[in-house]
């Protein structure tokens, strides 16, 4: 059953300019927005084929990217970010602190040390963030406690032989 | 401004502007206008006039291009599209790029296309037509409705029934004049297929103002303006923008009510 | 004769064809809802000669259709006149004030029906209670509707809807503002909705004036039910019972009757109830210890241990065991009979004792509803009702 395919030929505007032309809608019945789409038409006509563009989509990249990468390699991410919220995020601190200090250092690795030392130096918060950050993961929770252990029973045995 | 009207108009008629602007003094192309005051007021035809004063030949005769900025867009998350993988290719002239798999709007080119679309909401409800807002997204549905009410014009942010356009005698039980203008909030239902009302209202020979976000076909939509719609901030704007714009052309259209 | 005839088949095909050819065509609908009435609006309708080109073409073809429809009442009114006259003679009254009410007698008396639904019986009414009201125009001279969710081509249904979500939000608006305020309003957390239920989709379709569909009508009930479980929904009590019904058992239950005093001044009430061929008359009395008389003997009436659970129950079940004396007398045939109409009489007259939970309880227990059942005929060629004689070849 083929239904109606009309919004395939052409636009509104050519369709409704042609019923004018033969007669076959009067003057009178003329749609209302005939005349303001003739004033102002669009910027590019809607028919149904247009032809796609040829056109290559662009990554959206910046410098900074590089320290954030890097930032993110070390600390994590701190999970969902509020886009409602006003403060900056770590990430950002950091990059704005790395913007201040970069025309001191030459080396890019010194430069990244050097922010972090005086962040960790501003913020004693900071080092704590950062621990959290680090061992998010289950893997890494476990990890870190099996070392404390460890690091335990090394003690102990270290200071039965001691006493012995 | 002054370049442009000087170019649409001949001197002839650069006279008879003084009149327009005692009508249209609150817009700013009239302000610029004043400047081509003529000292020696002349009498005119009436058709004349009614030429003159015609809403049509000037480019921002409602003010709308006033009622937004390009920061607007950006607080309320315009420029934010879906993910890159699911990008219509006719998108592609509206976009800015694609940030960590996510397309990124141009709003310089939403700007423009929402300006065009407001300019072209208003007249229409200068002129009196129809105008009625589509949404099929529930959580939408109460922002639309309202933008709808206050505006003093229709809404219909509900299930689509398929034939409401093409076979309007049956559904509203009789004869009934269509909407002159549709504006889809959002041209997609939540299925993320093409609502109806799209290719029904081309069928139907009825303009459209459609919100394409980067995951829909603007092809048939008159008036795409590309950007976000799922954040209720940007819904929130959209709907606030042609509320305005509608009540900006219905107050011109209570001044004069001759035309 | 004949012609009475005439007008009462029509009548009554209009009732069935007619009628629902009238709900499903076109611009007749709107009833109440709408401020004008069909009628007094077309004859609003004088335009002058300079406006006729701008009305729609939307509002044309209305005022054609509003046209046949006035006309057409008006034949229906005419032959209803004309048929209620010769009624009026037939019973020999006079014409002029023959009511409604006479020619419904009439009818019953002339046409004799045994067909059980009311509405299968022959009938002559009013054209006006037998064709639907339709909608006034729903727009004005340029086509334009009245109202902002027309083209949902539910606009009633849908700004029910829309009503709902406002009210929701302002509910929400009202609880942050009391969370802000640390004000925990304990009172407010309850509507009591014991004992009404949502109205049915017909009474809805009728407020409405809309036809809905099933999902449509389980979509508002759902919306309602989440809505009247708000924290406050107590502030939108009114308009929540606009949209439920009483319970007709409810209803009864929920007239208690007053606690009388007798000479002693101990509080006491009656009731009298039936059950299969047994009648009892109950008298609870309160701040009793106990005793139970039953046609002046005591419990030991009954002889079946069922029995005599039965009379204890409703006692048992509002923990009033030892608390009421009750005073019954009961006649008829069987003995079930008899223990049920005392039951049911006795969870009558706790009503006075208890609190309105417990008699909600009861109702749900099915201690205060009339039980229906009836002895079963016996039919020839069997011993009993469902019993038949054992068989044997030959």
């Amino acid at each position: 059953m083929a239904s109606s395919r009309l919004e395939r030929i052409g636009s509104i505007y050519t369709r409704v300019r042609g019923l004018l032309r033969s007669g076959a809608m009067k003057q009178e019945d003329k749609p209302i927005w005939y005349d303001v789409y003739e004033a102002f038409p669009p910027k590019i006509e809607p028919f149904h084929g247009r032809k796609v563009p040829d056109i290559a989509v662009r990554n959206i990249l910046y410098p900074e990217d590089i320290i954030r990468a890097k930032f993110y390699e070390r600390y994590g991410s701190s999970g969902q970010i509020s886009l409602t919220n006003k403060y900056p995020t770590p990430c950002q601190n950091f990059l704005d602190k790395y913007r201040e200090m970069e025309k001191d250092y030459a080396d890019e690795n010194e430069l990244f040390e050097a922010v972090v030392k005086v962040l960790q130096e501003e913020k004693s918060m900071f080092s704590s963030n950062e621990q959290q950050s680090r061992d998010t993961s289950m893997a890494s929770m476990f990890t870190s406690v099996n070392k404390e252990i460890s690091q335990k029973s090394k003690i102990n045995i270290a200071n039965v032989l001691s006493e012995k | 401004m002054i370049r442009t009207i000087t170019n649409r108009f001949s001197w002839k008629f650069g006279r008879c502007l003084t009149q327009t602007c005692s009508i249209t003094s609150d817009t700013s192309h009239c302000q610029n206008a004043t400047a081509l005051k003529v000292n020696q007021p002349t009498e005119l035809k009436e058709s004349e006039l009614k030429e003159i004063t015609n809403p049509l030949r000037f480019p921002d005769y409602f003010g709308v291009r006033n009622l937004f900025r390009l920061k607007d867009l950006f607080d309320a998350k315009v420029h934010y599209g879906h993910k890159d993988g699911t990008l219509h290719p006719n998108m592609k002239p509206y976009i800015f790029g694609s940030r960590l798999g996510h397309i990124i709007f141009d709003l310089d080119k939403t700007t423009e296309l929402l300006q065009d679309a407001l300019n072209f909401t208003a007249h229409i409800a200068y002129k009196g037509g129809i105008i009625l807002f589509v949404s099929h997204y529930p959580q939408h549905t109460l922002t639309v409705e309202n933008a709808a009410k206050e505006a003093g014009e229709y809404a219909h942010a509900r299930e689509w029934d398929f034939h409401l356009l093409t076979n309007s005698e049956k559904i509203y039980k009789g004869v009934t004049r269509l909407p002159d203008l549709i504006i889809m909030v959002s041209t997609l239902n939540p299925q993320m297929q093409e609502h109806t009302a799209v290719r029904d209202a081309a069928k139907m020979c009825i303009p459209t103002i459609g919100i394409v976000d980067s995951n829909s076909n603007p092809n048939l939509i008159t008036y795409p303006v590309p950007g976000n719609d799922d954040s209720p901030t940007a819904v929130q704007l959209y709907c606030n923008l042609f509320r305005d714009a509608i009540l900006l052309g219905k107050s011109k259209k209570s001044e004069i009510p001759s035309s | 004769m004949a012609a009475l005839r005439e007008v009462l088949i029509f009548n009554s095909k209009c009732f069935r064809g007619v009628r629902s050819y009238f709900c499903s065509s076109p611009a007749f609908q709107y009833s109440s809802l709408s401020p004008n009435n069909a009628s007094s609006n077309v004859q609003k309708l004088d335009f002058e000669e300079s406006d006729t080109k701008r009305i729609s073409k939307a509002m044309k073809s209305y005022m054609e259709r509003a046209k046949i429809h006035d006309n057409f009442i008006k034949e229906q009114l005419h032959q209803y006149n004309i048929g209620k006259r010769h009624l009026a003679n037939m019973m020999g009254k006079d014409p002029e004030f023959f009511t409604q009410h006479d020619v419904n007698e009439a009818i019953r008396y002339l046409f004799p029906s045994g067909l059980y639904d009311p509405r299968a019986r022959p009938m002559m009414k009013h054209p006006d209670e037998i064709y639907p009201k339709r909608k006034a125009a729903e727009f004005d001279m340029n086509g334009r509707p009245f109202h902002s969710l027309f083209y949902t081509s539910k606009p009633n249904y849908y700004n029910l809807l829309h009503d709902l979500a406002v009210k929701f939000k302002q509910l929400d608006n009202h609880e942050d503002k009391m969370i802000y305020r640390g004000i925990q309003d304990q009172q407010a957390s309850e509507l009591f909705l014991f004992g009404t239920d949502w109205v049915s989709k017909e009474s809805v379709e009728s407020v409405l004036l809309e036809s809905l569909t099933d999902s449509q009508y389980s979509n508002l009930i759902k919306t309602m039910e989440r809505f009247a479980q708000h924290r406050y929904a107590v502030r939108e009590k009114n308009f929540i019972m606009q949209f439920r019904h009483q319970l007709a058992a409810q209803t009864e239950i929920q007239k208690i009757p007053e606690l009388m005093r007798d000479e002693s001044n101990r509080p006491f009430t009656t009731f009298s109830a039936r059950r299969k061929r047994s009648n009892a008359t109950v008298k609870v009395i309160g701040e009793g210890t106990g005793l139970i008389s039953i046609n002046g003997e005591d419990i030991l009436y009954f002889k079946r241990k069922q029995d005599k659970e039965q009379i204890i129950f409703p006692l048992e079940f509002c923990n009033m065991l030892g608390k009421v004396d009750v005073v019954a007398t009961c006649e008829g045939v069987g003995m079930s009979g008899r223990v049920g109409s005392i039951r049911l009489a006795i969870a009558m007259c706790l009503r006075c004792f208890v609190d309105a939970e417990t008699i909600e309880r009861m109702r749900l227990a099915g201690l205060l509803s009339y039980d229906p059942r009836e002895r079963e005929r016996k039919k020839p060629g069997q011993p009993g009702a469902r019993e038949k004689f054992t068989w044997k070849k030959r």
